[in-house]
């Protein structure tokens, strides 16, 4: 009589992506993306090759290699702004919007499992931000053919963007069961989103003048205040760190300087020289010091630096996961029939 | 008419008569009681619905049909009492309860922006039915509520009564044995109404049990083989339409027209009674009888007088 279902199989999901998929909206949503990131690649890549003086041949391949980690952390960055943004559009009416259409009732009286249907509605929603981000694949490639980045690195920015739109989907779907309307869970889980980034930005910019007020000494702001921000997990992930950076073939890319320095000017550069303003001596936030003047032993080695960064990603990672466990958790609950009430 | 062997059904059985074979009520409820706070939607009724019958809960708004309902298909944990459903407590065991029954609410929650076809499938899989399937099955349910030809249209595209029936079907995926239909006849039109009452009849006749709400006892009257009124959370007389008549209704009354235009109304408890007091009344009056007829002392009537006691009752309660 019944019949196993594989994940990919959930109910919830197929008919979610035949909903989504019977409007234009959803193309009409990466079209207009598209566009954008393309218009803001080609400008950036004209002014980049514009700043050029005296051709190639002086600039050699660093320059070029630069230019290609410019685009695509700059890629980087959009796609990632584009999950935030997204994520709970495609998922903040997922539960709310069938208890208004009066729907969810029927499913919860079928088969189905309360823990399936919030699967299903997440899967839904990572699926179309697979769908994005894949469309914009072409132009991270952009930067890959340009030179300066691997593919492994563009394998790994995806896959952290990818994670942090899972996790996103399950709180924006908890966010969903909790909300009776679509419109208290739309802005319920955008107010996560912005204590998620612009919270976690502001905490550690007060944590970090206090710091500083406090002059040098061991204790640094904690970098779990970062954890939960995506921006600053897919800053790091660009991250090259001060090792040699490597072209498409794997040789070492050397500038007029020595290898390839991690800095170009993108916003996740930015971010990062945030992170780092901490080992500037003057406390000044923006260009980070990579290597710190030795103004009596109290500064670490730059080695010890490099080792000391705070591993984000790693507690985004980790952040991202008890998060989304909670999402599911208390949207599956918040689904669980017989209840004490329906409405 | 419908495949019953693509849809599942069984062949229709041979309605026998109730009393020949006793069998084990297919919904039993027990001190079946629903407070929300202070509120109490249902309180603690009791109740049997026998396998095979069309059951009608009537009563006004709020009284309580949608909650009992909702408590029967496993939806809503009662404050107390119990309810079980072929045995099985929705409490211990909901998809035991879910597996046996179909449920239709007293909204019309449908996803307008599939097809027909593509809603019904979604259900099909929500009840784990296999694939192959799917496609007679969704032939057998649209040929059986009459939307054959919807099949391919935007569930959004149809019609408040069309988009009931898809709904209908809907209960109907997996084949239960008990249906639960709370006001399936509110916003139809009086042609809708009688095709839903013929279709009831042949779900009926497939061996389901039917369950069914309203506020119009007209509605119920006719196809219901046992009826409940319902009012403030209580259930106030049930049992076949005949019972409720003789228990609730005092009895039936007769007109006895007289050649003038003059008549009169006489009330008795039986047909014993009735037949006596007829004689005795034609003997008795010096005008000439022209005519008898039953008054139509129908259910409504009843439903009427209790629902309406039962108002007076919270008046002057609330008077004091
Ligand atoms: N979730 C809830 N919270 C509080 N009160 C509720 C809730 N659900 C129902 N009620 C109350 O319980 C009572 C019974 O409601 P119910 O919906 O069962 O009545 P009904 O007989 O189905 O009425 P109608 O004919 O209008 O559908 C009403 O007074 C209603 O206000
Ligand atoms: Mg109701």
């Amino acid at each position: 009589m019944t019949s196993v279902q594989l994940p990919w199989q959930n109910p919830v999901l197929a008919r979610e992506l035949k909903q989504r998929m019977s409007t234009p909206r959803i193309m009409l949503v990466i079209t207009l993306y598209l566009v954008v990131l393309g218009a803001i690649v080609l400008g950036l890549y004209n002014a980049r090759t514009g700043q050029r003086t005296g051709g190639f041949g002086q600039a050699g391949i660093t320059q070029v290699a630069t230019i290609g980690q410019g685009l695509f952390e700059w890629v980087l960055f959009f796609m990632a702004l584009l999950v935030l943004f997204i994520v709970p559009g495609f998922t903040a009416a997922s539960i709310a919007g069938e208890r208004e259409r009066q729907t969810l009732r029927a499913m919860q009286i079928s088969l189905l499992s309360p823990f399936g249907i919030v699967v299903g509605k997440v899967m839904a929603s990572v699926a179309l931000t697979m769908l994005l981000l894949v469309a914009s694949l072409p132009l991270l490639a952009v930067s890959y053919l340009i030179g300066g980045i691997t593919f492994g690195e563009i394998l790994i920015s995806l896959g952290v963007l990818l994670f942090a739109a899972f996790s996103l989907s399950c709180i924006t779907v908890a966010c969903s069961s909790l909300v009776k309307g679509v419109t208290g869970s739309i802005l319920l889980a955008y107010g996560i989103v912005i204590a998620m980034v612009g919270g976690s930005f502001i905490a550690f910019g007060v944590l970090s003048e206090i710091d500083q007020s406090r002059g040098f000494d061991q204790a640094d702001p904690p970098s779990w205040v970062m954890a939960t921000n995506p921006l600053v997990a897919i800053a790091d992930v660009a991250d090259r760190g001060s090792g040699p950076q490597l072209d498409p073939f794997g040789n070492v890319i050397f500038g007029p300087f020595g290898p390839v320095t991690n800095n170009t000017d993108s916003p996740l550069s930015f971010i990062r020289s945030m992170t780092e303003s901490r080992f500037n001596q003057f406390g000044e936030i923006g260009f980070p010091e990579p290597i710190p003047v030795d103004i009596g032993g109290a500064i670490p080695e730059a080695r010890d630096l490099q080792a000391d960064r705070i591993p984000i990603v790693g507690e985004f990672l980790i952040t991202s996961s008890v998060l989304a466990v909670i999402g599911l958790v208390v949207a599956t609950r918040r689904l669980r029939t017989p209840a004490a009430t329906e409405r | 008419m419908t495949d019953a062997t693509t849809i599942g059904i069984a062949s229709p059985i041979v309605p026998e008569p109730a009393a020949a074979r006793p069998t084990p009520p297919i919904v039993r409820a027990r001190g079946l009681t629903k407070r929300y706070g202070s509120l109490t939607a249902v309180d603690g009724i009791d109740f049997d619905i026998p396998a095979g019958s069309i059951f009608g809960l009537i009563g006004p708004n709020g009284a309580g049909k949608s909650t009992t309902f909702a408590m029967i298909a496993s939806l809503l944990i009662p404050t107390s009492g119990t309810v079980t459903i072929s045995g099985i407590d929705p409490m211990q065991d909901p998809k035991g309860v879910r597996k046996a029954i179909g449920w239709m609410p007293d909204t019309i929650g449908v996803y307008g922006d599939l097809t027909v076809e593509d809603y019904l499938r979604f259900f099909a899989a929500a009840y784990r039915l296999p694939k192959a399937n799917w496609e007679g099955l969704i032939d057998g349910l649209l040929e059986l509520v009459n939307l054959g030809d919807k099949r391919l249209a935007q569930v959004d595209s149809l019609s408040r009564g069309m988009k009931q029936r898809v709904s209908l079907a809907r209960a109907l995926v997996h084949d239960p044995d008990l249906l639960i239909l709370d006001e399936p006849a509110s916003g139809l039109d009086p042609r809708a109404r009688v095709e839903l009452r013929e279709l009831l009849l042949q779900l009926s006749s497939m061996g389901k049990t039917i369950v069914i709400s309203s506020h119009i006892l007209a509605e119920l009257d006719a196809v219901c083989t046992q009826l409940a009124i319902m009012e403030g959370g209580r259930v106030h007389a049930s049992g076949t339409p005949a019972e409720i008549r003789t228990s609730a209704g005092g009895g039936r009354r007769v007109r006895v027209d007289f050649l003038g235009g003059d008549s009169v109304e006489i009330a008795c408890a039986g047909e014993h009674e009735q037949a006596a007091l007829l004689v005795e009344l034609v003997n008795r009056d010096p005008r000439t009888v022209i005519g008898f007829s039953p008054v139509a002392d129908d259910l409504e009537g009843i439903y009427m007088r209790v629902t309406g006691r039962v108002a007076d009752v919270a008046a002057t309660g609330a008077n004091q």
